[in-house]
């Protein structure tokens, strides 16, 4: 009864639609290790500041983590082997509100939602939540969802609608969702360190020239440009016969 | 009674309860929006709007080592060293196992100066666990300090060169034909001072001198030297302008050979991370002298005015491709020597570790104005060039460039038809 009245508190039900859809969701701000974006039949390595859209699946690789920024100030870090798909994004600039689903395939995500309406799918599980710091760790091997919550509070239940059960998950707990089962009683969780095994922080700046994409290829490029001369000569000579040419030569004596 | 009032408190509890945890909830959203804002800014060269958003972060986590590590970057970004020097040494004091602080610390202690420290700190953080900072710290001790800001910058190059036609013989001349391929040794001393580099605007002179050394066509020697003054002015976090002042003075053998006065502003803009257009123009004051060996060269006196556009984009992390064509105009006192010119350009470069390949080709059209004495139309030049080279880094100064340039030069007037080749082995070396 409680759950359903915080439910009712926290998860409106979402009238107000955004005035339109806009194809950049947000940016990568940060990656460590190999991550991909997928987009459409295009693969192509996640770099900081590549924009991410509508529909784009983003892979992480062993050892690696990326941290995205929405443009509703949503913050996802999806931590190693993992695989999240923007299944919908909806913004709205006037109201800076969005609609999101995410789609997590596999793995690991860490999220900070922002004002807006937000919700992340696994094969098992469906989550809702608002305002909220939460991880989310889906285990391919074994079908299971867990789901800890570190502030705030997320609404849970089976990705299947028709299996009955919904909980909400307050901060210091986690909830687990596997096979057609509704989901676990939220039970204390141990968050320190971020909850659900702390392998999804990421952000430091990086060290200046390392991960960037080389800029001074450009910069090279420009050098080659320019300072020709390294091979040329420096001056405006023209042809031989063009000017009167007497040349000093001093040839070796046979 | 009781009852009515411990149902109402309940009542209120449950009302307030969202209200209280939605307080504490934001409080650490914002914290982390804020840090990942700010973090996102340094990486963005924002770093005005970093130092805020991490000022925040600080105040909203107080102590907070993250924020505080990564408000040290975006004031050492910033060439703000005093500030970065103390939030770095704050956070090497609160945590002195923070690698990352330590790496930091020591790149501001070494622009300031302060290189024994900094140096100090370096093999630390070079002896640790962390693969990434761990070689970068090897690269600072390996270079002697950071090569970002330095305020003077000397570049000395030189090597050998064979040159197939010095004299720029036509290929099949009507008489005998001269000893026109020759060996030559080239020294090129690059030096340029940053007299003032702000976020914004920068300011730099410069002087360059180039001297080559004939083996046999000691005729045909040159020495440039070049003085150059350049400002630029940051008009947004993206585009900026450029203004360059150059003045040459050249001899050919020992002779005065021409001076020339040139001005080039340009507009640059970063479109994108990975690409860079840039507007550039230019106007040449020009005067020739006449010496032993070049005759009649002052009817070239003159003028030249040159705008173009480049392009220079990223293929991937480690090749580029650079486009550029330029419209030029020579008014010469003598309209023979008066052209119109338009200039195409590729470059291409590819990194494949120590090892930089390059490439490049143009064709550059001029038409001549006026009809050059004894000729019977006006002269036409088409010239191509091609460009191919590798380049080693050898150190972390040192350079070894091999290229080759073939020319083509035709011209519907064969006396102007020409081709010529120059192979090169140089050695550039950062000091």
């Amino acid at each position: 009864m409680l759950a359903a009245a915080l439910a009712a508190m926290i998860l409106p039900v979402w009238t107000e639609q955004p005035a339109f859809a806009v194809d950049k969701a947000g940016d990568v701000v940060a990656v460590r290790g190999k991550a991909v974006i997928e987009r459409k039949t295009k693969k192509e390595d996640a770099r900081v500041r590549a924009v991410l859209m509508e529909s784009d699946s983003i892979v992480t690789r062993d050892k690696s983590r990326i941290k995205m920024l929405f443009r509703d100030d949503s913050i996802l870090t999806l931590g190693a082997n993992s695989k999240l798909v923007i299944k919908k994004y909806l913004y709205s600039p006037e109201s800076k509100r969005a609609e999101s689903i995410y789609e997590l395939a596999d793995g690991r995500l860490r999220s900070v939602v922002g004002s807006s309406g937000f919700k992340v799918t696994t094969p098992t599980a469906f989550a809702a939540a608002r305002g909220t710091v939460f991880t989310i760790f889906y285990n391919e091997e074994t079908g299971t969802t867990e789901i800890t919550v570190l502030e705030g509070m997320v609404e849970v239940r089976n990705i299947n609608a028709e299996i009955a059960g919904v909980q909400v998950v307050t901060a210091g707990q986690s909830s687990t969702v596997s096979g057609d089962k509704p989901p676990t009683p939220p039970m204390p969780a141990d968050t320190r360190g971020g909850g659900a095994g702390d392998d999804t922080t990421v952000g430091m700046p990086v060290l200046e020239g390392s991960a960037e994409p080389a800029p001074h290829i450009i910069n090279d490029l420009l050098y080659l440009a320019e300072h020709s001369l390294n091979l040329n000569q420096p001056i405006e000579q023209e042809p031989a016969g063009a000017t009167k040419v007497l040349i000093n030569v001093q040839f070796p004596q046979q | 009674m009781n009852t009515i009032k411990k149902t109402f408190l309940c009542i209120m509890a449950l009302l307030l309860l969202p209200v209280i945890l939605n307080a504490q909830e934001s409080k650490e959203k914002d914290y982390e929006l804020a840090l990942t804002k700010g973090q996102y800014a340094v990486e963005l060269h924002d770093y005005a709007g970093a130092i805020g958003h991490l000022t925040k972060a600080l105040e909203l986590k107080p102590g907070d080592q993250e924020a505080r590590v990564s408000l040290g970057i975006a004031y050492s970004r910033s060439n703000d060293n005093v500030l970065a020097r103390n939030v770095l040494q704050q956070a090497v004091a609160a945590d002195a196992s923070d690698i990352r602080a330590q790496f930091e610390l020591a790149m501001v202690l070494a622009k300031m100066g302060q290189q024994e420290e900094a140096k100090s700190r370096m093999a630390m953080v070079a002896k640790s666990n962390d693969p990434e900072l761990s070689e970068a710290a090897k690269g600072f001790l390996e270079g002697g300090g950071p090569v970002e800001n330095k305020l003077l910058n000397v570049k000395l190059s030189g090597g050998l060169q064979y040159d197939s036609n010095v004299i720029l013989e036509e290929d099949d001349p009507a008489g005998p034909k001269s000893k026109k391929a020759d060996w030559r040794g080239v020294l090129i001393l690059n030096g340029a001072y940053s007299f003032f580099n702000d976020k914004r605007i920068s300011g730099e002179a410069g002087y360059q001198l180039y001297q080559s050394l004939h083996g046999d066509l000691r005729d045909y020697n040159v020495q440039q030297h070049t003085g150059r003054m350049a400002g630029r002015y940051g008009l947004s976090k993206t585009v900026s302008t450029e203004l360059e002042y150059a003045f040459q003075y050249s001899f050919v053998g020992a002779d005065h050979y021409s001076t020339a006065h040139r001005f080039a502003p340009r507009l640059s803009a970063n479109l994108a991370p990975e690409s860079l257009t840039e507007l550039h123009m230019s106007y040449e004051l020009k005067r020739f002298f006449d010496t032993p060996v070049f005759t009649g060269l002052t009817g070239k006196n003159g003028t030249n005015t040159a705008a173009g556009v480049s392009h220079t984009i990223m293929l991937g992390k480690k090749a580029g491709i650079a486009l550029d064509y330029t419209y030029d105009t020579d008014s010469a006192d003598a309209a023979s020597w008066s052209y119109t010119g338009n200039k195409g350009t590729v470059n291409a470069l590819a990194e494949w570790g120590e090892y930089q390949f390059f490439g490049g080709l143009s064709y550059y059209d001029r038409k001549y104005d006026g009809l050059a004495p004894g000729a019977t139309e006006k002269r036409h030049d088409g010239v191509q060039e091609y460009t191919a080279g590798v380049s080693r880094k050898t150190g972390r100064a040192v350079t070894v460039i091999l290229s080759d340039l073939y020319t083509i030069n035709d011209s519907n007037l064969p006396v102007y038809r020409y081709t010529r080749n120059i192979l090169s082995l140089t050695a550039e070396i950062r000091l």
